[in-house]
């Protein structure tokens, strides 16, 4: 993806009001299975056998960053659809890596598929040399082989599941929605000054990287004017959710839905915007050769429905994440989310502009 | 490994003390001091052979994974990095972290010595004492987890939303006196250091308590009638007697402190107030490859913290040798308080609501609203919610049986441990075994998730094949939590007049009878209350089980730290509730058994 | 300990028991050292000897800190000793030389500690049937021999009792009981009297010979008090610094003590310095005195004529009598201060030139008025010289 990635980064705002649809239609939730299923691969005679060998290994260990929720969602539908039980292991995103290197390190394969935050540039330069990941293109995976998996989203040793878009949230008793921001820049206003919630920019390198691309666009200048108004971080973004509920604060960003949905869903005033320039979490698939996964078969079936619109739409609807497969989005549309790659190079400074000490 | 050094000169600094006696002694006769460990466990026939073995077990279990880490960290590409020390050294902002937790667990430390010390002679030497909260007090803030505690307290204190400022400003409105935020404030240095100091009172109490219960109060009445005043009496009299009881709890204070995570990455971060035990997590946490070099690094600072503690703790503890009196047969004069009885119990009722029930009653607010808000839907509120974050997650329900069953095992097998440790360590003072003491007393400096990584990378993969077991958790639970165990059982043993035991060996019994037959059984109450202690710990263990909760094996802490970094904090409640819930049930039957072992004439 | 003591030690120390093949105890050269903190060794105990015969009572006497329960531990096996051997019913338990150092529960005795180290958590006949169980006694007879020494010990009463609910000589007799169920022949008392008030200790004393007489063992027990030391011993050994300074039956202890320690700390003294006038025959001296002349016998060898000494004259050995005009030899007049009634006897604070203040002791029948003149005499026999400071 790093070839690609440079080049889009203004994105016009026709092209946003699409995204935004696209996540408006995916919120309002066409059941999964109801969508365009893994079409002409679903018969062939290599899943069918796949599915029978994944079957006979009776479950799969998947290690993913997806927010909790929305793995859970799409481990269920999983299981439901193959009879395949997934272990699912949950973590932020330097965790899960932490973990899944330390392990694989000590030469304890457990995971059979990993779903991580940014890993194709890692997984290239460091996991696949090391035999601890292979190649997904050369994984055996049904719907990579077949070429229905779109190659524009393919890395060079992993593929793109979804991205996980950074929105602005506002409690609705304090800002009226016409009041709200509607933009990043927005954030710049002194009348915020003191009523922005905001997770501690130095607790992931994600948050880094959004306020890379906000400085990027709009300039230095604004980066600071927002750092001059934000009074104190959050240790994670669902504290800072639950701080926006409770009112502690007026708007929080950036959040994420799936962080804002367990407030949303117990009725707090809490909703939110999509903001015409921002970033996202990818998602990145990578594959346990075959040779070392405990599982196989199960993991090979489990990344071709996760490759696959069913799975890809299940992985993102807890969260109304973006799904690389949505027919709804064009590609470019999607691969605005992308973050720019040198981002850490210039973490220093985007640190000392939102004041963290 | 810093550690075992400053073990070895500590030695032979200080090769006196009546009890390094033998030890000294039995050099002349055998030259190689790892020789006379060895003849010395032959003649205590094999339960001291088991002694040497597990200590020795239990050190490789500590010392592998770590040297695992410091390859991984400081050869990771077959080199050594010498870049470490002055990237750790140049850490930006490394001396104002410093300061802070130095500023953090110094003040939190006196306070807690203050209060806990009143609380113990309170309970002990007054009839102030409220018996049903006595054997409840040393957990009381650890019944739920440190996380859940420190988040119940911005439920009730943060600027805005806090219930209790809601409350408050409602009574100044009342009276026409307006605030829009306020007037108290969590987020505050005094917020830190009262929650720091909330949690560290249990260790005070229930060493001073275990002090008092074991010094003679006629020396204080004596000191009364020579015509002392009461401070004075304090001053020269209670205290220096009490000392070994202090250090002993500066020492776990000191541990605790420096090692604490849960109410400075809540509050802290907000604050942006940095300390050490926060900041290595986040660098492990922050991005992948994590900077685990400059982690490991900053630990040499817990390390040199916690090593100075102990040394000072040792010190104490040599020069006090006789100033505590063991034995039994002391009656407990109680000091009538008069007027003073009501505002005494006040107190003490006041600090159960304060570390206890007002966050318990936040946490519950919060589950059954859904959410964190002043303005509570009170016809709206869900009772299932209650359990509901338990019980919607099938992995969370199976991780408390699974955080349980690790808990029971992990407790029932560390005070075990320590108290066969506590027990060969009081017997044989050698410099060998004093290291392998150093050695397993390592993991308290350390933080958890480098444990955590370290045991992953030593026994996860071949030749051991422990990762994603229940085994690896276990053994990484009793490595973090022996150094606490084995100071609950020294605690314990130190009850136990030495008499007793040599009466046992006299009367023809081995060193295995006697430890099961008249140590256990006279050690049992210390033990049940370290039991009490590991098994809430290992309950709401959270940084190493996020390296080592298995995807079979998922136990409560990994959830709960999921949910505080990604999920609704309602959820976090549920979790804890369900937790306090457990720990409660667990330490009442524990202290039940306790009552009934110890009922029988004693 | 000089060569000359030790030959009269081994002449006048017959024991009551007859030496037997096997002596209940062994102690040769036994030496054990302290380190200070300073670093400085301390020897506790210093190349001891002491053999003790099947049924004998020996008593360790000293003060705190003279080496006496280090020396009792060395037996026990709680302690390690340096050097030397402990042969315990003829079979060696500690050899420096031979590298044999067996562990307490090897050694098969009976021990009485100081605190009486009773199991809380154990009834009295749990206590003491414990060393019959550990020691696998089949179960039929240990309730039996339990029951039996209670008995004796006279708290067969108790036996459903925890140690908690009993006094102290009660728990005492518990101790004694436990130490004794399984008999080996061999009892070590580590000052077992010393936490019992003195009516209670009196009796147990009784009790202990009482219980020794029928069951027969032999005992070493370590006291500092020597009423105590004096009404149970066969044999006293006082022990000073590390070393036994005399062994030897009572009443030579209290009569003929070896040296000025064991004159001073066994019973009570008067003291009077001078210097070595004329030596005769049979250990007779005459020492020049601030008091005069004063005919007296040698304590300890070693003496020559002008060297300073100091004399030795135990309160009731001193004569009381009228003031004679010509003062006699070995007579002195006194002037009373003050007198006590102490039932059997009485004891007088009187004023003599040279003595000074001085102690004596008469018949209670007997009184004398404060201010009154009287005169005190002390029989040349009983007046010991001794060097002013041993060792």
């Amino acid at each position: 993806m790093p070839i690609t990635r440079a080049k889009r980064l203004i994105v016009g705002g026709a092209v946003l009001a699409t995204l935004a649809l696209g996540l408006a239609a995916c919120s309002s939730g066409s059941t999964p299975s109801s969508t365009a299923s893994a079409s002409g691969s679903a018969n062939s005679p290599a899943l069918t056998k796949l599915i029978k060998e994944a079957q006979a290994e009776g479950s799969v260990n998947w290690y993913s960053a997806i927010p909790v929720a929305g793995s859970e969602y799409a481990a269920q539908q999983f299981q439901n659809k193959y009879n395949i039980h997934v272990n699912l292991l949950g973590l932020s995103g330097a965790a899960l890596l932490q973990r899944f290197t330390a392990e694989a390190t000590a030469g304890d394969y457990n995971a059979d598929v990993i779903v991580g935050t940014e890993i194709d540039a890692l997984s290239t330069s460091t996991f696949v040399p090391n035999g601890w990941l292979e190649p997904v293109k050369k994984a055996g995976i049904p719907v990579i082989d077949s070429k229905a998996y779109p190659t524009a989203f393919l890395g060079q040793t992993t593929a793109a599941v979804s991205y996980i878009p950074w929105v602005i949230a506002y409690n609705t008793n304090l800002v009226s929605k016409k009041d709200a921001p509607k933009t990043f820049k927005d954030f710049a206003d002194p009348k915020w000054k003191g009523k922005i919630i905001t997770s501690n920019p130095a607790a992931s390198i994600a948050y880094v990287e959004f306020w890379d691309r906000i400085q990027t666009v709009y300039g230095a200048k604004t980066l600071k004017a927002i750092g001059a108004n934000m009074p104190k971080f959050d240790a994670s973004a669902a504290a800072a959710a639950q701080d926006l509920a409770a009112g502690e604060g007026s708007i929080n960003a950036p959040t994420s839905v799936p962080a804002l949905a367990p407030v949303i869903a117990a009725g707090a005033p809490v909703a939110y915007i999509t903001a015409p320039i921002t970033t996202g979490s990818k998602l990145e698939l990578g594959m346990t050769p075959s040779a070392k996964a405990p599982h196989p078969a199960a993991a090979r079936l489990l990344a071709n429905w996760l490759l696959s619109p069913e799975g890809d739409e299940a992985v993102a609807k807890v969260g109304h994440d973006v799904w690389v497969l949505n027919p709804k989005l064009t590609t470019k549309e999607i691969q605005s989310l992308a973050v720019a790659p040198d981002a850490a190079t210039r973490q220093p400074q985007i640190l000392a502009a939102l004041g963290v000490k | 490994m810093t550690t075992t050094d400053t073990k070895a000169e500590t030695d032979t600094e200080a090769p006196g003390g009546l009890d390094d006696i033998d030890a000294e002694l039995a050099m002349a006769v055998v030259a190689s001091p790892w020789a006379r460990v060895v003849a010395r466990a032959r003649r205590g026939g094999w339960f001291s052979v088991l002694s040497v073995v597990l200590g020795l077990v239990f050190a490789i279990l500590v010392i592998y994974p770590l040297v695992r880490v410091l390859i991984q960290a400081f050869f990771g590409d077959g080199t050594f990095d010498f870049s470490i020390a002055s990237e750790v050294l140049n850490y930006p902002g490394l001396g104002q972290m410093l300061l802070n937790t130095v500023i953090l667990v110094a003040s939190s430390m006196v306070l807690a010595l203050f209060f806990g010390a009143l609380f113990a002679w309170l309970m002990e030497r007054t009839d102030a004492r409220i018996g049903r909260l006595a054997a409840l007090m040393p957990m009381l803030p650890m019944l739920m987890p440190a996380i859940a505690g420190a988040i119940g307290w911005v439920f009730l204190l943060a600027p805005q939303a806090g219930f209790i400022n809601a409350i408050i400003r409602a009574v100044l409105d009342f009276f026409g006196v307006h605030l829009t935020s306020g007037p108290l404030d969590i987020y505050s240095w005094t917020g830190l250091i009262a929650l720091y100091t909330a949690y560290q009172i249990p260790f005070a109490f229930l060493m001073i308590t275990t002090g008092l219960r074991n010094s003679d109060a006629s020396m204080e009445e004596a000191s009364r009638i020579s015509g002392a005043s009461l401070r004075h009496t304090l001053m020269r009299i209670t205290i220096p007697v009490l000392r070994p009881s202090l250090g002993a709890a500066a020492l776990y204070m000191v541990w605790f402190g420096f090692s604490f995570y849960s109410v400075p990455v809540v509050l802290g971060t907000q604050m942006n107030v940095k300390v050490l035990p926060v900041e290595i997590v986040r660098l492990l946490t922050f991005t992948y490859p994590s900077n685990t070099k400059v982690a490991v690094g900053l630990s040499i600072f817990l390390i040199i913290a916690i090593g100075t503690a102990w040394y000072f703790q040792g010190r104490i503890l040599r020069s006090n040798r006789h100033s505590s009196i063991g034995g039994k047969g002391q009656r407990n004069s109680i000091t009538r308080l008069g007027k003073w009885r009501r505002p005494a119990q006040a107190l003490l009722v006041l600090y159960f609501a304060l570390t206890f029930v007002f966050p318990l009653i936040a946490q519950i607010l919060v589950a059954l609203n859904g959410y964190w808000t002043t303005a509570i839907k009170w016809s709206a509120l869900d009772i299932t919610r209650l359990w509901s974050g338990i019980t919607a997650n099938s992995q969370a329900s199976s991780a408390f049986g699974t955080s349980t069953l690790l808990a029971l095992i992990g407790a029932t097998i560390g005070m075990t441990v320590a108290a066969i440790f506590a027990l060969y360590l009081r017997e044989h003072r050698s410099r060998i075994s004093r290291v392998l003491d150093g050695v397993i007393k390592l993991p308290a400096a350390l933080s958890a998730i480098v444990i955590g990584l370290g045991f992953v990378l030593a026994f996860a993969g071949p030749p051991f094949n422990l990762g994603n077991t229940l085994v690896i958790l276990l053994l990484c639970y009793l490595v973090l939590f022996l150094p606490q165990a084995t100071i609950a059982a020294d605690a314990a043993a130190a009850q136990v007049d030495r008499q007793l035991s040599e009466a046992s060996w006299v009367s023809g019994a081995g060193n295995a009878r006697t430890f099961a037959r008249i140590n256990i059984p006279l050690m049992i109450p210390g033990l049940v209350a370290g039991w009490g202690l590991l098994f809430v710990w290992m309950t709401g263990e959270l940084n190493a089980s996020v390296m080592l909760a298995g995807t079979q094996t998922p136990v409560v802490g990994y959830y709960i730290l999921q949910t505080f970094q990604f999920g609704g904090f309602a959820t976090l409640a549920s979790l804890a509730l369900g937790l306090t819930v457990l720990n409660i049930v667990v330490l009442s039957i524990a202290h039940f058994i306790e009552k009934r072992t110890t009922a029988r004439g004693i | 300990m000089s060569t000359a003591v030790s030959e009269r030690t081994l002449r006048q120390a017959t024991p009551d028991k007859t030496p037997s093949a096997t002596p209940a105890l062994v102690i040769e050269n036994v030496r054990k050292e302290f380190v200070r903190r300073d670093g400085t060794k301390v020897p506790a105990v210093d190349n001891i000897s002491l053999r003790i015969e099947q049924g004998e009572f020996v008593v360790l006497l000293g003060p705190s800190g003279c080496g006496k329960t280090t020396l009792l531990r060395c037996v026990a096996g709680l302690e390690d000793p340096d050097s030397g051997t402990i042969t315990i019913n003829g079979e060696q338990h500690y050899s420096s030389g031979n590298r044999v150092n067996t562990s307490p529960d090897k050694r098969k005795l009976g021990m009485i500690f100081q605190s009486y180290a009773l199991w809380p958590h154990m009834k009295v006949s749990a206590n003491v049937a414990y060393p019959l169980k550990v020691r696998g006694v089949p179960k039929s007879q240990i309730r039996d021999r339990v029951m039996n020494v209670l008995e004796l010990a006279g708290i067969k009463e108790l036996a459903e009792q925890y140690p908690g609910q009993l006094s102290g000589g009660q728990q005492q007799r518990v101790a004694l009981a436990r130490a004794l169920v399984s008999n080996n022949g061999l009892v070590l008392f580590d000052e077992p009297l010393s936490n019992v008030d003195a009516k209670v200790r009196e009796q147990l004393r009784f009790e202990i010979l009482k219980m020794q007489s029928e069951i027969g063992f032999a005992a070493v027990y370590v006291t500092h008090d020597q009423d105590e030391a004096m009404e149970l011993a066969d044999r006293i050994a006082v022990l000073n610094s590390g070393k036994i300074s005399q062994l030897d039956r009572p009443e030579a202890i209290y009569d003929r003590p070896a040296d000025r320690y064991v004159a001073k700390f066994v019973g009570a003294t008067n003291e009077i310095n001078g210097v070595v006038e004329s030596l005769g025959a049979d250990g007779a001296v005459v020492i020049k005195t601030e008091a005069g002349q004063i005919d007296a016998l040698l304590g300890e060898e070693g003496i020559t004529v002008g060297d300073t000494v100091c004399v030795i004259g135990r309160p009731e050995r001193f004569e009381l009598r009228e003031a004679s005009a010509a003062g006699a030899k070995n007579e002195w007049p006194v002037e009373v201060r003050t007198t006590m009634f102490m039932g059997d006897h009485r004891g007088a604070v009187l004023r003599a030139k040279g003595w000074g203040e001085m102690r004596v002791h008469f018949p209670s029948s007997t009184d004398v008025e404060p201010g009154g003149s009287l005169a005190v005499a002390l029989p040349a026999k009983f007046a010991r010289v001794y060097k002013p400071s041993s060792r």
